[in-house]
């Protein structure tokens, strides 16, 4: 951030304030970048040293709020929320942006046919309601724990303290203050019986969903942006156009089929994720232990990294990118490849080209031990060290540290 | 340091500051952080606080680093003030080391 758009947000945040605070505050501000600056500060240290803008809104007495800013409507509106249990909703489709979190719900999200939003909940559990507000344009909508629940045992929270454990039992001010640090602390796990529909009209341009242990499913939407994010709940995606696809999963596994979009990025860390029937400008894949499968996906650049997972791919791309530490690496690759590159530190690699006219294929390994077969079926041995068949413009590459590689070259 | 135990004492440490000169924002939230970490925007609202109560008066000196500087002194209640809350201070950390020792 640079000061000005500091100074920006600065305004911003006491605008809701009154005239004669506001221009006292800003003027301090500008006092004090200047003084930093003279004693030969960037401004970057000094923004660092003034701190959140937050934190010194917090300071400033309520009296001389003249209007509610979007972030007091925000509180109120999550205050003010109705009883958890069954809810419709529908709203006019014209937002930015449509902002779900499911929390511990599992989450729906499918096409409306009116042109509007709708918003389905039902759930058995008390201790969380559905909420909803609208901020800049963009709608805010999900499952919240309910701060008017009864539940004794949810009261109490436990927490540490200067290495000690101290349990608390909230009244209800307490609870306020303290839930957005403690939330995890006394929530519990979904319970799969808490369930959000959302069915979005077709002029939403982003849509974003989160949960924490909820599942997401999302079928036939075509956002410009759609980012779905989970814990350790599973990820279904299905026919979805858009331009820019984002899925995000900790222990969850991912699965999307019939995906058309500019890019695709994908993390996961100890979930799976299998991608059917795909077209997409670049595809990334990020994962640690889970394994990743690609099948029938086309488009023009895919990087692929893991640490312990294996990679299956097969499909179409100009150019490939794939690095695993200890995981298998199986490629299928057909017409239009111009580049592959394939490296892993003890995982095996099994690369098959077919229906490229000419390729050049360089294997290198360390300990392993590496076998390129011709498309006229010679086949060359490698042993430490690499070796290259061929010229063509298809250029090959797999490097491995111990494991064993095997590229085969098919007519 | 927990910032609930800062916030409450920064009031305090704000104007015995002042009982030992004049000074501008700026030069408290260094001489503050110097003791302990603090995100420096919280002052001003705690010294404009004390100028509504008539803790301080405040005057401009041209300064060669930009705009004029605001300079905060203290006015005889603002001093009783700080008196009044050192003293609840020193109590207050009685009581809590004898609970932590005793």
């Amino acid at each position: 951030m640079t000061k000005s758009e500091y100074m920006e947000a600065l305004q911003n945040k006491l605008e809701c304030f009154n005239r004669e605070l506001q221009q006292e505050i800003m003027e301090d501000y500008e006092q004090h970048f200047a003084e930093g600056i003279a004693a030969g500060k960037t401004e970057e240290e000094i923004m660092a040293e003034l701190g959140s803008i937050e934190d010194m809104i917090r300071e400033l007495p309520e009296e001389d709020i003249i209007r509610e800013d979007a972030d007091a409507q925000k509180e109120r509106a999550e205050n003010s929320m109705p009883e958890a249990g069954r809810q419709s909703n529908a709203y006019s489709g014209e937002y930015k942006a449509v902002v779900i979190d499911g929390e511990i719900a599992d989450v729906s999200l499918e096409h409306s046919d009116d042109g509007q939003i709708h918003a389905d909940y039902s759930s058995g559990d008390p201790d969380y309601c559905y909420y909803q507000y609208e901020e800049n344009g963009i709608l805010y909508l999900g499952v919240k724990r309910d701060q008017n629940s009864t539940r004794a045992a949810k009261r109490a929270v436990k927490f540490m303290l200067f290495g000690k454990t101290v349990k608390v039992d909230l009244d209800g001010s307490f609870e306020k203050s303290f839930e957005k640090t403690f939330r995890n602390v006394w929530n519990g796990g979904g319970d799969g019986d808490t369930k959000l529909q959302v069915r979005i009209s077709a002029r939403i341009p982003r849509v974003e969903v989160k949960t924490r242990n909820g599942d997401v499913e999302v079928q036939d939407v075509n956002p410009e942006e759609l980012s779905v994010r989970t814990t350790s709940g599973d990820i279904a995606i299905r026919h979805v156009t858009v331009d820019r696809l984002d899925l995000n999963s900790t222990s969850g596994d991912i699965t999307a089929e019939q995906i058309y979009s500019g890019s695709m990025d994908v993390h996961v860390s100890s979930g799976d994720m299998s991608l059917d029937n795909a077209e997409t400008g670049s595809l990334s894949f990020q994962g640690a232990s889970g394994d990743i499968s690609g099948t029938r996906v086309r488009g023009n650049v895919v990087n692929v990294r893991t640490g312990s997972g294996d990679v299956e791919l097969n499909g179409a791309f100009e150019s490939y990118h794939i690095g695993t530490g200890s995981g298998d690496v199986d490629v299928r690759i057909k017409a239009g490849a111009k580049e592959v590159r394939v490296s892993t530190g003890s995982g095996d690699v099994e690369v098959d080209v077919t229906e490229v006219e000419s390729t050049e294929v360089t294997v290198g390994t360390g300990s392993g031990e590496a076998v390129i077969y011709g498309s006229d079926g010679a086949r060359y041995h490698v042993t430490k060290g690499s070796n290259t068949v061929g010229s063509g413009e298809c250029k090959v590459l797999v490097t491995t540290g111990s494991g064993d590689a095997e590229v085969r070259r098919r007519g | 340091m927990n910032t609930q135990f800062k916030k409450g004492a920064l009031e305090l440490c704000v104007l015995s500051q002042l009982t030992r000169g004049d000074k501008y924002g700026y030069e408290l939230t260094e001489r503050i952080s110097v003791e302990m970490s603090i995100a420096g925007g919280t002052l001003y609202p705690i010294l404009r606080k004390l100028k509504e109560d008539d803790c301080v008066t405040t005057y401009l000196v041209e300064s060669e680093s930009g705009p004029a500087r605001k300079y905060y002194r203290l006015t005889d209640a603002g001093r009783q003030y700080q008196r009044k809350l050192q003293q609840e201070w020193e109590e207050f950390i009685k009581a809590v080391n004898e609970l932590l020792w005793n």
